[in-house]
């Protein structure tokens, strides 16, 4: 498929924009005026970005005793240390250590292992609210009758800041076409606004052309949008006293979305942006073809990502992400390159023609094949390439300015919601970066982790959720809790609510000792060794 | 320690596999609270009225907005496709409560959507005439100068009408009026930013359920006679009430349950009814997702989007005249004749019938007949598996066509595998697994999309329970189905979730019961059941809601 869009050309004007130092450098990062009319600093604004990628890490070979976390995570030397430079480098994260096309971000970045959320439970009716937990911090809601249609049970870490920071949701993008699995929840209720399409995403973002551009004529329609949505709150109001209270609580979860949307409507961009350059508007057609879902939904008409554009399109989306954070649009972003747990993901244009889904892969008919396994390292390759073109977009806007990069002024999380696709929720694989808060880089970030998650007698695959021994061996640390005690071994790890803690107060969501997460669940605390 | 402290101990788990088991107990038990004397055979339900249903607040599907929207302001059918967010339990009715929550993706499609319709609304001197009522000859609607404010407010009282089926209140005119006229110079912009608010407002977008005490039911609220036209339009049309229909029924007596049944059998007569069971029917049996079938490419190369619609227009066709008088709704599960076209003829390994789709002649054909045989079910019916998966097809009969609710496998069911020895030896596999699996095994013939396939093994179909059978591929299974007065329940309950938008309870088992052994009697007649249904306590009463 040709690609008509030139994202170099695409890029290229608003990253000359960025880069230009004369007018420039009254604006930060995101075009916002850096310093006040009295000469006095303006803090510049933190940003939260969260990468996530499907289905974790492969698993071994069946029949192999090979540790499967040497392939992502770097070998623990000095295991009286929970703290030591990142020195080597494992096959999966070779995208992001070694030098390539988008550059080496070996210091730039921590990984950190020994992460759970096994402590949430295994859902045993019902079993894909993985992913949706991962980001709440929640057990998944799931429909009794309607099978495997997990919903967040509360708002998600990316719009728990986005609400703090802007009092709007955040931008969620999540490529892979799968209806109806959202990870980006507003509330309990509702999910987030899924964008797939770049269009539609370039005109939620930029469709009201370049900012300080005719604002007279965007006040106008701002105000029609509003009156409009006055009207429907005041229909509302009226239609409200004609119902009982079973109704008037069914209203009330539709005014909140239309109270949401309202708050989006008003938080629309004005004003001057110089640092800003608005890109060309996508062709759809150039990533499709796409279809219509089954209620409306447009989405890539090949759900399996197996088309030849996908990597050129994942190109593109985080572009635009990125730029709707330095052009002010935005200050949370949650970017996922698909769904989890369902039987698409099949990354063709990675692996070429591939008998196997990535949920094949890891939990069917392809667990354990030679074939499988290898499909599945090039597929987590190819992520972390992603995750290193997002990280080079994020130390590109702003580079420069006063106010510094995105990069510099923002938390920075990449994730999955397993260790292997076995459904093991423990000892997650995390990238973290940026400096909203200062942050000592190039570590790994090592927590004790004493928990074996098996699937008891019966389970035939035991070895792929063995832990590496250097994680049990480690020292623990205040964050360590203990959860279990199974056939006489005392389970213990660190949640990962933690870690979404740790990174909203360092983007400055949480100020006054807000908890993320589920308070019966374990108490959220801020992380040691990772920022300040 | 507390059990979430523990999750995965062999006790939560042989509890939770003992919750899962128990799931798929799929009998049909006494209702509560009839007693049964022991070793008495006595019919649980004589005596038991129907139950009546729940008032809600429902939003109107995308089908009937669609269709509302149109007929006040005349723009196209695609207003919301473009916009709405998929349905977030596709395996579901769209009508059901699990696709009718309130969701920030959803809003915003609405907002965008409104949008698009307000200006479309207007977008030419002729939709504007249409919009407006108005006709060209009389110059340009007559909102222009001093006519403006007097012939918009005429026109948004109109409007408001239409949309919100009730006559609307001077406070809501004016508000319209002011908020249209501050912000549009223009007045035709301005007419369609009104029909931007209003086909947004909760008053056009949900339907109150409204009941008043009877002298039928003490117990109970009778629909009151506007609500009822809008739950019998819903139900058999998928609409709401058009301009025409409401004159129709100012004749009826919908106060009564032969009115109700009279005023159904002329309704069921119009073209409309006809498309609301062909999208019952795709939804029913996941037609509708035939479009977005995945399988691999490479190992299906013919698989193509002109196929999946040739498979489904097939799959469709066999409940052409479902609602004809005398026909029998199974006659789909049994049917010696399809319609194809020569991409299915050669997917079957049939003779090319020419342009177009053709209706042949079956015979005695051993694995094509009815819509168990065709690819289009034996397709959706497989998820989204590369080769037959017995448990799949097996769970989908169960679901679809028996109405068992499955509960979902647990986490590591896939991981835990094993062959067909162990799922059916371990109790907590076996309580589901052994009645799913041999009813996937009859249809071991065909494969993942349908067309024949070389088994080695044997591909006798089994259906346990109390009401079991055994079968032989798609066909056989479509015979016994006919037969089987648990698929017969199946149509009942089918048809009152789609009608109704929420599932029978336990409570309502009678209710099922009595519409099942009325569905017989009338030889398995759609157009009989559903006249009963509307015709029932259960479709005219809603209980009243507790203080």
């Amino acid at each position: 498929m040709t690609l008509k869009l030139d994202r170099r050309t695409l890029l290229k004007g608003a990253t000359a924009s960025l880069a230009l130092p004369s007018l420039e450098a009254m604006f930060d990062g995101r075009g916002r005026l850096y310093a006040g009319a009295s000469g006095q600093t303006v803090e510049p604004p933190r940003y939260f970005a969260a990468f996530h990628w499907p289905y974790g890490l492969p698993q071994p070979v069946s029949g192999s005793n090979a540790a499967l976390a040497d392939f992502w995570f770097p070998q623990k030397r000095d295991l009286t240390t929970n703290v030591e430079p990142l020195t080597g480098t494992p096959e999966g994260l070779a995208p992001l250590f070694e030098q390539g096309p988008y550059g080496n971000f070996r210091q730039d970045v921590n990984v950190v292992s020994g992460l759970t959320l096994r402590n949430i439970g295994e859902h045993l009716v019902g079993s894909h609210g993985h992913a949706t937990e991962t980001f709440t911090g929640y057990r998944a809601v799931l429909d009794p009758v309607h099978c495997c249609e997990p919903m967040g049970a509360a708002r998600s870490v990316d719009n728990v800041a986005s609400f703090a920071l802007t009092g709007r949701p955040s931008l969620y993008i999540k490529l892979d076409a799968n209806d109806y699995w959202e990870w980006s929840t507003v509330n309990a209720f509702s999910r987030n606004v899924v964008y797939r399409r770049p269009a539609a995403l370039f005109d939620a973002l930029f469709g009201g052309g370049t900012p300080g551009a005719d604002d007279a004529a965007k006040a106008r329609e701002l105000a029609r949008k509003r009156s409009i949505v006055d009207q429907v709150k005041r229909d509302a109001d009226r239609l409200k006293q004609r119902l009982g209270r079973a109704d008037q609580a069914r209203l009330a979860e539709h005014l909140e979305t239309v109270r949401l949307l309202e708050q989006g409507i008003a938080a629309q961009p004005m004003g001057p942006a110089p640092a800003c350059s608005v890109p060309v508007r996508p062709d759809d057609a150039t990533y499709g073809p796409w279809q219509v879902g089954a209620g409306g939904a447009a989405r890539p008409a090949d759900p399996k990502s197996s088309y030849a554009g996908f990597d050129a399109y994942t190109h593109l989306m985080i572009d635009l992400a990125t730029l709707a954070m330095a052009c002010g649009r935005v200050q949370s972003v949650l970017f996922s390159i698909g769904g989890s747990q369902n039987d698409g993901g099949r990354f063709e244009h990675v692996t070429g023609p591939a008998p196997y889904s990535v949920h094949n892969i890891q939990h069917g008919a392809g667990t354990g094949t030679p074939e499988g396994v290898g499909q599945m390292k090039r597929i987590v390759q190819w992520q972390m390439a992603k995750v290193a073109y997002f990280l080079s977009r994020l130390k590109a806007l702003g580079a420069g300015t006063p106010g510094g990069s995105l990069l510099q002024n923002s938390t920075f999380v990449a994730l999955s919601e397993f260790y292997t696709g076995h459904h093991v929720n423990n000892f997650l694989p995390v990238l973290v970066a940026g400096q909203a808060r200062p942050m000592v880089t190039g570590q790994h970030v090592a927590f004790k982790n004493h928990y074996h998650q098996a699937y008891g007698p019966n389970d035939p695959y035991p070895n792929w959720s063995e832990l590496p021994t250097w994680t049990r061996a480690l020292p623990a640390v205040p964050n360590n809790r203990v959860f279990g005690n199974v056939l006489g071994m005392e389970q213990s790890a660190v949640c990962l609510n933690d870690l979404w803690q740790s990174a909203l107060e360092a983007t400055g969501a949480y100020r006054s000792g807000e908890k993320f997460g589920d308070p019966a669940l374990w108490s959220a605390r801020r992380l040691p060794h990772l920022w300040a | 320690m507390t059990p979430r402290s523990l999750p995965c101990s062999r006790a939560a788990l042989s509890l939770t596999f003992a919750a899962v088991a128990l799931g798929c107990v799929g009998e049909v038990r006494t209702p509560k609270g009839v007693p049964q004397p022991p070793g008495v055979e006595v019919d649980p339900c004589a005596g038991v009225p129907a139950a009546p249903s729940t008032a809600e607040l429902k939003r109107l599907t995308v089908t009937a907005l669609t269709a509302a929207v149109t007929a006040l302001t005349g723009v196209g059918p695609d207003a919301y496709a473009a916009s709405l967010p998929a349905l977030p339990a596709p395996n579901a009715f769209d009508s059901e409560r699990a696709n009718r929550g309130a969701s920030l993706q959803y809003t915003l499609g609405l907002f965008d959507a409104a949008e698009r319709i307000g200006r479309a609304a207007v977008a030419t001197p002729a939709a504007q005439a249409r919009l407006l009522g108005c006709t060209l000859a009389d110059g340009p609607c007559g909102l222009d100068g001093a006519r403006r404010e007097a012939n918009t407010r005429a026109f948004i009282a109109r409007l408001l009408a239409a949309a919100y089926r009730r006559a609307p209140t001077a406070e809501e005119v004016d508000e319209l009026w002011a908020t249209q006229a501050s912000v549009e110079a223009d007045p035709y912009e301005g007419a369609g930013r009104v029909v931007q608010a209003v086909v947004q407002s909760p008053s056009f977008l949900f339907v109150v359920e409204r009941g008043e005490a009877s002298a039928e039911r003490d117990d109970a609220l009778l629909l009151v006679p506007d609500a009822l036209l809008e739950r019998l339009a819903l139900a058999l049309w998928g609409e709401l009430p058009d301009a025409s229909l409401r004159a129709r029924a100012t004749g009826w007596e919908l106060g009564t349950a032969s009115g109700v049944r009279a005023a159904a059998d002329e309704m069921l007569d119009d073209p409309r009814a006809n498309a609301h069971v062909e999208r019952m029917v795709g939804q029913w049996f996941r037609l509708a997702q035939l479009p977005g079938l995945s399988r691999t490419q490479a190992l299906f190369p013919t698989l193509d989007a002109e196929l999946k619609r040739s498979m489904q227009t097939e799959a469709l066709a066999l409940f052409d005249g479902a609602l004809e008088r005398g026909a029998a709704f199974t006659e789909a599960y049994t049917a010696r004749r399809a319609v194809i076209d020569d991409r299915l003829a050669a997917h079957y390994g049939l003779a090319p019938v020419g342009p177009g789709f053709r209706s042949v002649e079956l015979g005695g054909h051993p694995t094509r007949g009815g819509l168990f045989a065709t690819a289009g079910f034996l397709s959706v019916s497989n998820g989204n598996r590369d080769h037959s998966n017995v448990v799949k097809r097996g769970n989908a009969v169960r679901q679809l066509v028996l109405c068992d609710d499955v509960p979902p496998a647990p986490p590591n069911a896939e991981a835990m595998g094993g062959g067909e020895g162990d799922l059916h030896a371990r109790p907590d596999c076996a309580a589901c697994h052994v009645r799913m699996d041999p009813i996937g095994k009859g249809l071991e013939g065909y494969d993942a999309v349908g067309a024949e396939q070389a088994h080695a093994g044997p591909t006798l179909g089994r259906v346990v329970g109390r009401d079991g059978f055994e079968f032989s591929a798609g066909p056989g299974l479509g015979a016994e189905a006919a037969r089987s007065s648990q698929a017969h329940a199946c149509v009942v309950k089918q048809v009152w979730r789609w009608s109704m938008g929420v599932r029978d309870t336990d409570a309502q088992r009678c209710s099922v019961e009595g519409l099942r052994a009325t569905f017989v009697a009338q030889g398995l007649s759609l157009r009989a059941l559903v006249l009963a249904f509307v015709a029932s306590d259960t479709f005219r009463f809603v209980l009243p809601e507790s203080p």
